[in-house]
């Protein structure tokens, strides 16, 4: 009965997000819908480290801004078809979370947080600096548009269903690792690491490959966005860019799949909707972050739970 | 009777505290091993050294005759050393099955990759760890509360499901720091069948207690521990009749008890 309730309801919201172009008509909402989609993305890949093992990772903006440039110079400088470049982001997000995950993911503590805060900082200086390959601040234009069997994805509604699919899948991989003893074990760690290495479990390991393949979601992505903007620049990728994922996370839910897409959705669309503030726009939605974190600490997606437990406990009085 | 686990010469050192001081041991296969001694002994840093959460300054622990070395403490539990912990360290957020199926040690255990793509491996690997878990949960008593969040659980329950836990990844060697602890009369019998049981079924048993009822009754084999050396070692008739046993831990009581 459970389960079939969630079929219906993940494809009621499937419907609902396949219909959803058809009610819009400027070119600025399609494209923040785009937008959303492509960051859903990334929060599903960070959801594998900071969700389910807890461990906080400021790394995501400077993988997702270097999957964009592995696509975005592939392209531009070599000619490379987009598909390819799209590949090769993915792979350079597996490299990056190997090569950063593998050391710092060992040794207990805060030594993670600190490689991916300095790592963010590494990335983003090097992206301005190294003017001879990425252009420096003048960032990378005039990358090509993603296309399927001659139809140009662009900025247009061909390019929201395209990467609706991609997100269909990211959701099933991550049911699939969340609902596997790779979720489960990840959320042990969380909860006790000790006992975790009593039960002869190396967790080490279990952290190193959800970063690897938490990297693979936000690189892709990143180079989703290379297309979908046609344009990269190194400001993009900072700290502020990180810090947003982390609050869909936190907004959402951690560790679960649909405070991922609430998330995404909310911290994506909303302060577009506050612009009307004006200059006061962004602080309008910091204010109203505060509050939802104080009244729903535990994000969205607990709201069910939160009911159906003040539902029982009146009927328990009754 | 072979030893399963040996102790030599083990010394550790905090700062100025000697918490254990050349202290050596022998644990029989399949015997129940107790270890006693007032608060601050050096039991707990036992335990600590023995599961490798702790390294030793000096001295050697040799596991079923092979030297444990440096091994990091998840390579000791496949090896076989089981254990639980003083102040209970179960995964809060998940439910009671979920707890011992993340521990199971099971035969086909398959790679993210395999777990993604291929839906036949991913079920086989999620059913063969349920039916483990479940196994367990049955020899423990607790299979009724398989699906229940451990967080709202008795604290009774919690003690034994980390037994469980622990007996779901194939120990020949389970270490149960105070598994009596907090336990009413019950409770405290429920334990002591689950420990005999386990005995029954040829797993070795090292214990840290407190409670001399559940000592005196089921151990095989005590060793008594003050400021980290061994002061005796017996059967639990020789400890209770041992003169400096009774000043340092058990008092007159059990002198009586015994006479």
């Amino acid at each position: 009965m459970k389960k079939n309730t969630r079929l219906i309801t993940m494809l009621i919201c499937l419907a609902a997000a396949l219909l959803l172009p058809l009610g819009i008509s400027s070119h600025y909402n399609q494209v923040l819908l785009n937008q959303t989609v492509v960051y859903i993305i990334v929060a599903l890949g960070l959801n594998f480290t900071m969700g389910l093992s807890g461990s906080f990772d400021f790394s995501t903006a400077a993988i997702f801004g270097l999957g964009s440039y592995t696509t975005g110079l592939l392209t531009t400088k070599l000619g490379i078809n987009p598909w390819i470049g799209v590949v090769a982001a993915i792979g350079m997000g597996a490299v990056v979370g190997l090569v950063l995950g593998f050391p710092s993911l060992r040794l207990r503590g805060i030594y993670f947080v600190l490689a991916t805060l300095g790592f963010l900082e590494i990335v983003r200086q090097l992206l301005s600096n190294m003017t001879w390959l990425t252009g420096g601040t003048n960032g990378v234009a005039n990358i090509p548009a993603l296309e399927i069997f001659g139809f140009s994805l662009g900025e247009s509604r061909n390019f929201y269903y395209v990467a609706l699919l991609f997100l269909v899948i990211g959701i099933a991989i991550s049911y699939r690792i969340i609902y596997s003893k790779w979720g489960r074990t990840l959320i042990a760690i969380k909860d006790n690491e000790i006992a975790v290495d009593g039960c002869g479990i190396d967790k080490a390991s279990f952290k190193i490959k959800a970063y690897i393949i938490g990297s693979c979601f936000t690189a892709f992505a990143g180079s989703l966005n290379a297309h979908l903007f046609q344009f990269i620049h190194p400001a993009d990728f900072t700290f502020d860019f990180t810090v947003r994922f982390i609050m869909m996370l936190m907004l959402g839910g951690l560790g679960t799949i649909p405070g991922c897409v609430i998330g995404g959705i909310v911290v994506t669309i909303l302060p577009e909707m506050l612009k009307f503030l004006g200059e006061y726009y962004w602080l309008a939605f910091s204010a109203l972050m505060l509050v939802m974190m104080m009244f729903i600490p535990y994000g969205f997606a607990s709201i069910p739970d939160v009911i159906r437990k003040k539902v029982k406990r009146a009927g328990g009085k009754d | 009777m072979e030893d399963i686990l040996r102790v030599e010469n083990l010394s550790k050192q905090f700062g100025g505290l000697k918490a254990v001081d050349q202290f050596s041991m022998n644990v029989q296969r399949n015997a129940i091993h107790a270890l006693i001694g007032p608060n601050g002994a050096g039991k707990t840093t036992i335990t600590n050294l023995i599961c490798g959460e702790i390294q030793q300054d000096s001295g050697e622990i040799l596991f079923q005759g092979e030297s444990l070395g440096t091994l990091k403490v998840f390579e000791r539990a496949r090896k076989g050393i089981g254990r639980t912990y003083q102040n209970i360290r179960l995964f809060d957020t998940l439910t009671v099955l979920e707890n011992m199926t993340v521990a199971a040690k099971v035969e086909h255990s398959y790679g993210m990759l395999r777990t993604i793509f291929s839906y036949k491996s991913s079920q086989m690997e999620k059913k063969e760890r349920r039916d483990k878990a479940m196994d367990i949960l049955k020899y423990i008593g607790l299979e009724h509360l398989a699906n229940e969040h451990v967080r709202g659980l008795p604290y009774g329950n919690r003690k034994i499901l980390e037994i469980g836990r622990a007996l779901v990844t194939e120990p020949s060697l389970l270490l149960l720091d105070e598994p009596a602890a907090g336990l009413n009369p019950s409770e405290r019998r429920r334990l002591m069948d689950i420990i005999y049981k386990i005995h029954e079924d040829q797993i070795s048993v090292f214990m840290i207690e407190h409670n001399m009822d559940v000592i005196m009754t089921i151990s095989d084999r005590i060793t008594v521990l003050n400021f980290g050396k061994k002061i005796a070692e017996g059967t639990p008739k020789e400890i209770q009749n041992n003169e400096e046993v009774i000043t340092a831990y058990l008092g007159n009581r059990f002198k009586k008890q015994g006479a």
